[in-house]
């Protein structure tokens, strides 16, 4: 009786070994994180739109019809979901001033940074449009460019040089 | 007279009886006592289970920026009493908050090779496919196999930070987010 007893003993200790793990495999898993913060950047900046001679009729107005584009930069870009452009524009001014002649040239401002303002006239200094973008980038194969129509002129021009400012100003927001 | 002798035969015949087979003065019986050790691999313990590489992007122009040193955590206390075979998969750091697909010239995602390093003389190591969504069109995974059991500390690091196209600029995101798993199996080819 006591080795039926040993041997049965010897059997569940087998058994209980063989329901052990025979192949256990464990695993570890590791978060990585990381962050970019919301960020502008305007890079290739000042330039110029040059008009070089601005055309006047033989009344002495700014003749309609002259129209110049250049890039407003090289490289326009945000990479937040809520930024925003703000374009100040100035008409196009001259020192001094003469009774009957007109000393600054208004012009329309078109440009995809401001998409929404479509054709812009800018008739007084500092004129502002705001626009609202997600993450954009404007680069050499979107250029940020600006082209300015002149203004038909309403009275004779006074002659000199003549230079406004289009101003650009973008803000991040994530 | 003959009664006696009878009863007596009787008697005989009974302790023969006791005695039947060789009969000695001691017995012993064997017991077999067995066991067995089953294959098993256990991870130890992560120095962090989380690895923060910081700030991705540079502002000067958007791209990815170039991560300082090696990120990395280590896991202390594994082995395995067998051959094994160590598995890392990793999957690419993504913009979690970012709604919708990147515009056009930025990504979601930022690639990058996990490795584990120490278990044996080859690091196991995985690299990221995530397209500019942060999406992977195909599984993958590096692992490297021992034919020896093994105890030591595993090292997991980060590198060959890549955005999935050249130049790409990284869409703001306060919460990029990935995982390396690591798994350890036993190997039943390996020994013993």
């Amino acid at each position: 009786m006591l080795k039926y007893a040993l041997a049965a003993s010897a059997a569940v200790s087998a058994i209980v070994a063989l329901s052990a793990p025979s192949y256990a495999d464990d695993s570890a898993t590791v978060q990585i994180n990381g962050k970019v913060n919301a960020a502008c950047n305007i890079s290739g900046v000042n330039q110029t739109i040059q008009f070089n001679a601005i055309t006047i009729g033989n009344d002495g107005k700014v003749s309609s019809g002259q129209t110049k584009s250049a890039n407003l930069a090289d490289t326009v870009w945000c990479n937040g979901g809520n930024n925003s452009i703000k374009i100040t524009a100035s008409p196009l001014s001259t020192g001094g001033s003469s009774s009957g002649f007109a000393n600054t040239i208004n012009y329309t401002l078109s440009t995809p940074l401001a998409p929404s303002a479509g054709s812009w006239d800018v008739t007084a200094a500092n004129q502002t449009i705001t626009t609202n973008y997600g993450a954009f980038v404007f680069d050499s194969s979107l250029n940020p460019v600006g082209t300015v129509a002149l203004d038909a002129g309403t009275l004779p021009q006074l002659a000199g040089d003549y230079s406004g400012t289009v101003t650009v100003d973008i803000t991040p927001g994530a | 007279m003959e009664r006696k002798l009878l009863t007596l035969a009787v008697a005989v015949n009974a302790l023969a009886g006791i005695c039947a087979g060789p009969c000695a003065a001691s017995d012993s019986a064997t017991v077999t006592v067995k066991g067995m050790v089953g294959s098993a691999c256990h991870l130890g313990d992560l120095s962090s289970a989380q690895i923060d590489v910081g700030q991705l992007s540079n502002n000067t122009d958007g791209t990815l920026a170039s991560i300082s040193g090696t990120p990395g955590t280590t896991i202390t206390g594994s082995w395995c009493n067998t051959g094994s075979k160590i598995t890392v998969v990793a999957t690419p750091l993504v913009a979690q908050g970012f709604a919708g697909a990147p515009p056009s010239g930025f990504t979601k995602a930022v690639n990058y090779t996990a490795s584990a390093s120490g278990w044996g003389s080859a690091a196991a190591s995985d690299t990221t496919l995530g397209n500019t969504s942060g999406a992977e069109s195909a599984s993958h995974s590096g692992s490297q196999t021992l034919n020896d059991p093994e105890a030591n500390t595993i090292a997991v690091n980060l590198s060959s930070f890549s955005t999935p196209g050249s130049g790409d600029r990284l869409v703001a995101d306060s919460d990029y987010e990935g995982t390396i798993t690591v798994t350890l199996a036993t190997n039943a080819a390996g020994s013993p």
